[in-house]
């Protein structure tokens, strides 16, 4: 039998895995100061991130929004970027790695691999800076200025992963960027090419140089651009949503990209879950996304965790069930 | 003079503003829509046949969208090219002479803040010739009740992201249909589809902007 990290390398390598990857099992997250630097809230609690940009952690809410108007947004015109946009300067902060440390070395003592989060990605942060709206338009109307924000974001997002790196030597990277709706990208193949291409080949290139796997997260329509996706050096694209043709992108991507979700969330992850809905659909996602391999069953968010109590364990309990109908000998 | 009018559907679906804007490139230095309605508007073209136009264009390129043809930036140039000419329209509708296919009442639910989907349901409908009243996000029932009386005969979208904020959009179905039976009510985003809008007792849903502007046409104005 195959140890956790085993399992992943030969799903990664679509070799000969003996069990599907079971969700984050074999990863657990690491949560380190720059983030916490980052985004300085908690549920109920409105701040401003270093960057400037206000944030808003509603109660009962799953998640952090970013709270952009013509009044607050950090950069309200993209030809004077320079003079809005100031990146923090988080390798001359003192923060305190000592918890992510002790947390690192509990998940290798348990023979798992440390995996890191890096939020936001070089879109969301434009999105961040300047709204979505604003975003999206500027790619059109002022590509050149677009250009030299994101090339600044990708510096400031180098500097960031080096830091993860430096400081808990991890085994893994999940960068953060939604690229798309469900069942679209938010532009252009052609206008993601030009201006993310370069800017992700240099991250993940980062990445590689120091035998990081690389994990992206896009819970959105991306199949238009998975063969770049391989390209700019991305091992697992999380987040993949069934919406996108998924045995297709095996076949476009000849194994070189572990697709990991496929569970629809909408269907599994909701008030009234019901425990057969919840089985029956983690059953078709392996029935229909096992052939091929290079796959990891699991809700397309871009974490470990459910908003509903309950669901997450029976997820996993049916995947250990699939693994007999797979696996032989599991 | 219907040159001019062929012009201004271009331009909204090309989404070229005025003379000024550098996109598309291949318009660069051109008039658009903004100097298009203008002289439309000084050689006496009828504000209904420069609407026609203006909605036609949003059609095409609501359709393209539909089709992943363009994406959410080039629909967002085309918005922002219809309201170059809706700008010059302004005092034609306030005078009457030219009217809108009816009121459509929209909004992202209670507990959700997601706008993207919604904005771009906005614009496509409002450039398909209906007036529309944007309430924003996390929009609670007596909101959108209090509107719905405020203009008779307005169909009402409501917009949700969030699986947490399904049950918000079934409960302000519920409510409007208890104080306004007869309001249409459409619904649309990522987490829903037909038979769970149909369960919450929503008139019709829309996959995307374009479907909308469909079931909003044949839903009508009651
Ligand atoms: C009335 O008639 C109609 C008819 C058609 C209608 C309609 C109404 N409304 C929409 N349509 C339709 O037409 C539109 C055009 O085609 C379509 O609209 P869409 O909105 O689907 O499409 C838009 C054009 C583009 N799509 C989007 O804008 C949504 C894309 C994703 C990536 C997304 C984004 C961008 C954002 N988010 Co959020 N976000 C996600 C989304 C994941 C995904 N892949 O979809 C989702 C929806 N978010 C989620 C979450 C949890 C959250 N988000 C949050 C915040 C944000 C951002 C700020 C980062 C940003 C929103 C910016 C903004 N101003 O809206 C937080 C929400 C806080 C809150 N209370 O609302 C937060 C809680 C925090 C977080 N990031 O985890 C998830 C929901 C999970 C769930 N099961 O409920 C999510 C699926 C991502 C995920 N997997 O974590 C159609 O649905």
């Amino acid at each position: 039998m195959l140890s956790l990290k085993e399992n992943v390398v030969e799903t990664l390598k679509n070799g000969n895995p003996d069990s599907f990857v079971n969700g984050w099992e074999p990863f657990p997250q690491v949560w380190d100061p720059v983030f916490f630097y980052m985004f300085p809230v908690a549920p109920g609690l409105t701040a401003v991130n270093p960057w400037g940009t206000t944030i808003h952690w509603g109660v009962n809410e799953p998640g952090v929004m970013p709270i952009i108007n013509e009044e607050n947004k950090v950069c309200p015109d993209i030809t004077e970027w320079r003079k809005y946009c100031k990146a923090p300067d988080i390798e001359n902060i003192s923060l305190d790695w000592s918890e992510a440390k002790s947390a690192a070395e509990k998940i290798r003592a348990e023979n798992k691999f440390v995996m890191c989060w890096n939020v936001t990605g070089v879109f969301e942060s434009l999105h961040f800076l300047m709204g979505f709206e604003d975003t999206l338009c500027n790619f059109l109307i002022q590509p050149d200025a677009m250009h030299d924000l994101i090339a600044y974001i990708t510096d400031f997002k180098i500097k960031q992963i080096r830091l993860l790196i430096e400081n808990l030597s991890c085994d893994m990277i999940m960068f953060h960027d939604d690229w798309g709706s469900k069942y679209s990208l938010f532009m252009d193949p052609d206008t993601w090419r030009e201006f993310f291409k370069e800017p992700y080949r240099k991250i993940y290139g980062l990445m590689k140089e120091h035998g990081v796997i690389t994990m992206h997260h896009a819970d959105s329509y991306c199949q238009p651009i998975v063969v770049d996706m391989v390209d700019v050096g991305i091992d697992i694209w999380q987040g993949v949503l069934p919406s996108n043709d998924i045995q297709q992108i095996k076949k476009d991507t000849g194994g070189k990209l572990t697709l990991m979700g496929g569970i629809d969330a909408h269907l599994v992850d909701c008030e009234n879950w019901d425990e057969a809905v919840v089985r029956g659909e983690v059953a078709r996602a392996c029935r229909e996304y096992h052939d091929g391999g290079c796959f990891i069953p699991c809700l397309t968010y871009g974490g470990e965790l459910c908003i509903y109590p309950g669901v997450k364990e029976i997820i996993m309990d049916e995947v250990r069930n699939q693994n007999q109908i797979y696996f032989s000998g599991s | 003079m219907s040159e001019l009018i062929e012009k201004i559907g271009i331009c909204v679906e090309r989404g070229k503003v005025n003379k000024a804007s550098p996109f598309p490139p291949d318009m660069k230095g051109l008039d658009g829509a903004d100097e298009y309605t203008k002289l439309a508007i000084e050689a006496k073209t009828s504000a209904d046949a420069i609407l026609q136009a203006c909605n036609d264009g949003m059609q095409r390129v609501g359709e393209k969208f539909g089709k992943n043809l363009v994406f959410v930036p080039e629909l967002l140039m085309a918005a922002k090219a219809m309201h170059a000419v809706m700008a010059h329209l302004k005092p034609f509708f306030q005078s009457g002479t030219v009217k809108t296919k009816g009121t459509f009442i929209l909004g992202t639910v209670a507990g959700d803040l997601h706008d993207i989907g919604k904005n771009l349901v906005s614009m496509v409908i409002e450039g398909n010739g209906w007036k529309v009243i944007d309430l924003g996000v996390d929009v609670k029932a007596p909101r959108f009740i209090q509107k719905i009386s405020e203009n008779p005969g307005c169909v009402v979208g409501l917009s949700a992201l969030l699986t947490t904020t399904i049950a918000n959009m079934a409960n302000t179905i519920k409510e409007i249909k208890t104080t306004s039976p007869t309001t249409k009510v459409i619904v649309g985003g990522a987490p829903l589809t037909a038979g769970s809008a149909q369960e919450m007792g929503a008139d019709g849903y829309a996959r995307d902007p374009q479907a909308a502007v469909a079931l909003l046409n044949s839903i009508g104005v009651s």
